[in-house]
């Protein structure tokens, strides 16, 4: 369905795209950003909700994207700022005083796990996206937005470097310990997963 | 290579030379420990990775956000010489309502005519009344309404003015949930509130039109079955009106 232009021309025209510009680039980055979204808030509708603030946002200050090429990692900074400015809101914000320093002896682990018979079996089984939110959500948020653009989109270390506006260095040790944790959870989940299957429920008795 | 380095290689692998990979690959071969560990890894990032995209996503989200933009903007043209009338003046009047409902000592739970027209009014001119859909995204936007409002409606027939129908959403006049229709008019949005006639103070005949003439905007309503449809439009943006 064509949309009339009620406001053909409403924003400040800016240097920036078009409007229609805007959305023959942006509207093919909705997957990437649902799929960050979800990531973040770990439910589809607050997701669709995210992505379209992020839409909505970006549109009204595309005049300030000076760079075209930059649009997918631009739309990105504004869905995760929008993300964190609702998170502090709501008063469930991520834990962004979390420190670094705990040793989850990620290689201890799975070397205990890899000494289960089924242990290659348990680790292909599939997680799911709820599977990889529970997780991430038990991270703090700088871990959160380096593994999600590492695995979603795999940007670079620089551009996720410039995205988070961090340095280079702490882009790679984020990105190393965040999946080593995420692995551990995995792996615990699994452990726990195949242990609970081995239960055998007892009838009772009279 | 040996087995501690090469555990200290697993995990900075991202960051390590292709050299450094050869020998963890050449130690993998023959150390079956490590190979294990190997596997293991992999089979985690595997999983990681697919799970990072295994979400579904709905489709239309920009399509959608796009719409939001071109419905809920005003024109330049209007927002700079009906700008301050559009908030001022339903403001006022909501304000006066408010303040009557507040002190009349016989306010009733039923809404008048006048208010219905106010509301409708106020919503109409809402900057953040935005589309929950759009026309082409709702086979059955009926049914849509009846999942979120707590009665059913037959949706209104305005092909003899011509007007076509753009999507919707729930909104409120009043106390009272209504269903908000957005309909185009050769480029001029016009909105269509919906709400049961049990909820509207004194009867309406059904064969007639109801008008209610407010500052800048013309209020319809006409009763359709059991319910009120509510008509507003802008005639700060409409070169010759047609009834």
């Amino acid at each position: 369905m064509k949309l009339p232009g009620f406001a053909a021309n409403i924003l400040s025209p800016g240097r920036g795209l078009t409007r229609e510009d805007f959305w023959q680039d942006a509207a093919p980055y909705e997957g990437m950003l649902y799929r960050a979204a979800f990531q973040y808030t770990g439910s589809r509708f607050d997701a669709e909700d995210l992505v379209q603030e992020t839409y909505l946002a970006a549109f009204r200050s595309r005049h300030q994207l000076r760079d075209r090429r930059k649009l997918k990692s631009w739309l990105f900074v504004i869905l995760r700022n929008s993300f964190l400015k609702r998170a502090g809101r709501q008063g469930t914000g991520p834990d962004l005083a979390y420190e670094d320093g705990i040793d989850y002896d990620y290689l201890d682990q799975l070397a205990i796990f890899t000494a289960y018979e089924d242990a290659q079996q348990r680790l292909e089984r599939k997680a799911t996206a709820e599977d990889i939110h529970q997780h991430l959500k038990a991270l703090p948020e700088h871990y959160r937005s380096v593994l999600i653009l590492y695995f979603l989109e795999e940007f670079s270390y620089q551009e996720i470097a410039d995205m988070l506006e961090i340095p280079l260095g702490t882009v790679m040790s984020r990105l190393a310990r965040g999946k080593q944790r995420l692995k551990v959870a995995l792996i615990r989940q699994r452990a726990h997963r195949s242990s609970r299957e081995k239960v055998i429920p007892l009838s009772r008795k009279g | 290579m040996d087995c501690q380095e090469f555990k200290r290689w697993l995990i900075d692998r991202d960051d390590c030379s292709e050299k450094k990979a050869q020998q963890a690959h050449t130690h993998r071969a023959r150390c079956t420990d490590c190979d294990r560990l190997h596997s293991a890894d992999e089979a985690l990032e595997r999983t990681m990775v697919d799970g990072f995209h295994s979400a579904d996503v709905p489709g239309g989200m920009a399509r959608r956000a796009r719409a939001l933009t071109e419905v809920v903007e005003p024109t330049p043209a209007t927002a700079w010489t009906a700008g301050w009338r559009k908030v001022l003046v339903p403001s006022m009047a909501l304000g006066v309502l408010v303040a009557f409902l507040i002190w009349n000592p016989r306010a009733t739970p039923l809404i008048t005519l006048d208010a219905i027209g106010t509301y409708a009014l106020a919503n109409h001119n809402r900057a953040d009344m935005t589309m929950a859909f759009t026309a082409d995204e709702i086979s059955d936007p009926k049914e849509w309404f009846y999942q979120r409002l707590d009665f059913r409606f037959a949706m209104p027939n305005l092909s003899q003015r011509q007007l076509t129908f753009l999507g919707g959403r729930e909104c409120t006049l009043g106390p009272k949930k209504a269903a908000y229709l957005f309909y185009d008019d050769n480029g001029e949005r016009i909105s269509v509130f919906i709400i049961p006639a049990r909820h509207i103070e004194g009867p309406l005949q059904a064969d007639r039109r109801y008008r209610i003439d407010m500052p800048h905007h013309r209020v319809e309503l006409w009763k359709m079955d059991a319910m009120i449809c509510i008509l507003v439009q802008d005639l700060t943006t409409r070169r010759s009106t047609t009834t």
